[in-house]
């Protein structure tokens, strides 16, 4: 202890500290703190500011010293030492400054926490131990919307199984804000539970609130054929079948003969095919089932192409087949677990160890991958399927500024740079075809971009493929407004692909219900980014879906007439309108399940049917299910429109109402009623009741049965019923509107 | 230098001011098997070593975890 006394002795006796090496003052210092640091801080904190500038390494002594000074609880110090070091401008060590914000956070200081956390870095590329200061400071505080926003950040910076098993239980103990739940059961022949913290997160960040089902260990089986079993109980919206080869064939470990191949493959499919067949009977939701992957090489080496006992074109012909048993099946998919994890490696998905752990075959990394492709069916399910993609041009349709370059000085074609914008063109095509509406959005002049559109011989999108465009120098927020208006659809089916950050900054603040997201920066992965956005899935594709692009052109052109017509029953008159109204069948409740789940605004009780539902009402007796099919002269729109009637004696009521935005505000709701009325009449119903349940969606209906002249007959948890003596009520089909099978 | 209590204080989430040589698996709630597989993998990564499974089974206290380290010659 004695050295120790002289050495402080020494070091405070400030003036000779000047004519010592800075390298001794240093180790001096370095010794203390070991031994003392209470009085190395006192010591520091007493010193020169120009003498500790000279201090070689100045910031590992400051952080090594708040270190030491954390383990004894003298926050205090630690605290006085961060401000010296802002004053002198030397960085701390990250940890000491998340140590120390915590220990403001425990004394109540929590503005000066949030400062300390935040830094002067952007919240996005905050580290995972920061955010999960940050977290425990906003729910301290109360601040839910944050809070939850702050598990998500933590979860996309660090998905490690114990990371994401703390997210999912934090999680819990947040009140909701979800907007939308669903049912999901996970059943595995292996250990596959913490998948559901991995799902839990991925529907979370798009306003989803999963309860899960996960079956015990290795008891797929009986979970499915039991029709009171624990899973059927659960009535999953969504179940996870997971089986993993070696589990139901361990031989595949050896050398299989071709016999002992083909008997194994016609074991598991015949098993697979039975349990896909006995799911259906007992749940309503959706079935997916992962296909085979090969984790280990095979027995044969570089001849296993080449002998009829290979192994893996024996694996590809299982995967093949277990396709086609999938498609037998309604409801049912495929997960391509092979094509998913190889996308990333199956070497990168897979650690022996925690096999022979725990049973689990994925890790992290593995299960990260699953759960992002198990939602691709958990969002058109919910309807959260996005319709339309609004684009900028310069920087992200082509290379450089067309207003500057001119059509042939833009990148785009083949010719480097240029062809990656092609690519990228492409890739939009290709979401055309199955619906998805482009548009442009860009801060040009129209006889700039006008000629590259009509005219430039690499363009792979041309104007016929825009629904709508605003090329303009106004706010890009203000343009997607009226994007979103022309189009009749929600702000919230909209994606906004920019390059610009700012532009990017401002839409997602004015405008949060639209997705905007950040491309790379290199064009050249600007198409694997838009194939990896998972917002654009259906679950299945419908002629309407096809033809969409084509009839958002004959809105365009409505539009143009409309503007010329000199009265709306002109502009009405003018379009020709068909409308034919008939009982639903089989055919069509794929296509009713459909609008059920993605119709927003003309929706009047936004039930969410699936084809389940549809197809029990299609046949019950006490229902009957109208479809709505709409044409008009530049197009034939197909089927927009359904109604679900229940029936009861003297009563028939309009369970569910709903059309497309596409063919709203064309009077159409009124040839539809009538029909309802007159078969209601016909049906021996005294009167006609309307459901309305209201939502922030359905604005546009909230006052379509009184306008029809239906009186409120109840209204109790906003859930209102509209009633319509049909003794006296008339039901007339307007004028202009020509039905058709009547 | 990262220490093992604060790697295995980062794993489960809880305060390495809290951790003793003798805080084990019975102490720590997070400290499940989910959460062993986690703390395998993190140490690996950490400490640049690769743990057979005997000896990663037997890594049930933060004492367990240091000596067992040590022995693969990670300077702790």
């Amino acid at each position: 202890m004695d050295s120790l006394a002289v050495l402080v002795k020494k070091l405070e006796a400030r003036c000779d500290l000047q004519r010592v090496q800075p390298r001794i003052v240093q180790q001096w210092l370095e010794v203390l703190i070991e031994q003392g640091p209470e009085e190395a801080g006192e010591l520091v904190l007493d010193m020169r500011d120009d003498v500790l500038a000279t201090i070689p390494d100045c910031s590992g002594l400051f952080s090594r010293l708040c270190h030491r000074l954390l383990t004894i609880d003298r926050e205090d110090l630690v605290r006085k030492i961060w401000e010296l070091s802002r004053v002198m401008r030397v960085r701390l060590d990250g940890s000491v400054e998340i140590e120390l914000a915590k220990a403001m956070i425990r004394a109540g200081e929590k503005s000066c926490a949030r400062a300390l956390l935040l830094g002067s870095q952007r919240e996005d590329a905050l580290s995972a131990e920061r955010l999960l200061a940050l977290y425990d400071l906003e729910k301290l505080e109360g601040n839910v919307a944050r809070a939850h926003k702050i598990l998500d950040r933590i979860a996309a910076a660090d998905p490690s199984l114990s990371t994401m098993a703390h997210v999912y239980r934090e999680r819990k103990k947040l009140p909701t804000l979800a907007t939308r739940q669903i049912r999901i059961a996970i059943l595995s022949s292996y250990v596959l539970d913490p998948l559901s913290h991995y799902l839990d997160y991925q529907c979370q960040r798009v306003g989803i609130q999963p309860e899960f089902y996960i079956a015990p260990f290795n008891q797929y089986v009986q979970e499915i054929i039991q029709e009171r079993s624990p899973l059927h109980e659960f009535h999953p919206e969504i179940t996870l079948l997971s089986v993993w080869l070696e589990d139901v064939f361990p031989g595949i470990g050896d050398v299989p003969s071709q016999v002992e191949l083909e008997n194994a493959a016609e074991d598991i499919l015949t098993k697979l095919g039975q349990l896909a067949g006995q799911f259906q009977r007992y749940s309503q939701g959706l079935f997916l089932i992962t296909d085979f992957v090969l984790m280990h090489r095979g027995p044969h080496g570089i001849l296993d192409n080449r002998l009829p006992h290979g192994i893996h074109a024996w694996v590809d012909n299982l995967n093949r087949r277990l396709a086609e048993v999938v498609l037998l099946n309604e409801r049912t998919y495929l997960i391509p677990l092979h094509e998913v994890l190889s996308r990333i490696g199956i070497e990168q998905v897979y650690n022996p160890k925690m096999y022979h752990m725990a049973r689990m075959r994925l890790n992290a990394k593995g299960l990260g991958e699953l759960a992002q492709h198990v939602v691709r069916y958990v969002k058109p399910l919910k309807g959260l399927t996005k319709k339309c993609v609004v684009l900028d041009l310069d920087g992200t349709l082509w290379g450089g500024i067309v207003g500057e370059l001119g059509v042939e000085g833009i990148h785009l074609g083949p010719s480097v740079p240029g062809e990656e914008y092609t690519e990228f063109q492409r890739a939009l095509l290709n979401l055309t075809r199955r619906g998805i509406l482009l548009a442009v959005c860009s801060k040009n002049n129209m006889e700039d971009v006008l000629p590259v559109l009509r005219s430039h011989p690499h363009m792979v999108l041309k104007e016929e493929h825009f629904a709508a465009m605003r090329v303009n120098w106004n706010n890009k927020a203000e343009n997607i407004r009226e994007i979103a208006e022309e189009l009749n659809i929600g702000l919230d089916s909209l994606v906004f692909i920019d390059d610009n950050p700012n532009e990017r900054e401002l839409v997602s603040q004015v405008l949060p219900e639209v997705l905007t997201v950040t491309p790379p920066t290199d064009p050249s992965r600007y198409r694997a980014f838009l194939e990896a956005l998972t917002d654009f899935e259906l679950l299945s594709v419908t002629q309407e879906d096809t033809e969409r692009v084509a009839q958002y052109q004959a809105i365009g052109k409505r539009q143009a007439i409309k503007n010329a017509a000199a009265s709306i029953e002109d502009y009405l008159a003018s379009l020709e309108l068909h409308v034919q109204i008939e009982p639903a069948n089989t055919d069509h409740i794929t296509r009713v399940a459909q609008m059920c789940g993605k119709t927003n605004q003309f929706n009047l009780t936004t039930r969410r049917y699936q084809s389940a539902d549809i197809e029990s009402f299609v046949s019950s007796q006490e229902h009957v299910v109208y479809i709505l099919r709409v044409r008009d002269r530049f197009v034939d729109h197909g089927v927009v429109g359904a109604a679900i009637i229940s029936k009861q004696k003297t009563e028939w009521r309009i369970d569910e109402l709903l059309m497309s935005c596409r063919v709203m505000g064309l009077t159409i709701e009124q040839a539809f009623i009538a029909r309802l009325i007159h078969d209601a009449r016909k049906g021996g119903a005294e009167t006609l009741i309307g459901e309305f349940i209201p939502t922030k969606k359905n604005v546009p209906v909230r006052e379509l049965y009184p306008k029809l002249g239906f009186h409120l007959v109840s209204d109790i948890d906003e859930h209102q019923l509209w009633s319509l003596a049909l003794k006296k009520a008339g039901g007339a089909v307007p004028s202009w509107i020509t039905m058709i099978g009547d | 230098m990262v220490t093992v209590e604060e790697v295995i204080a980062r794993v489960f989430k809880i305060d390495s001011r809290t951790l003793v040589d003798g805080s084990g698996r019975d102490a720590i709630e997070q400290w499940d098997s989910m959460g062993h597989l986690q703390l395998i993998t993190e140490l690996e990564q950490h400490f640049g070593v690769s743990l057979s499974i005997g000896d990663a089974m037997e890594m049930v206290s933060v004492g367990k975890v240091k000596e067992i380290l040590r022995r693969y010659g990670a300077s702790l």
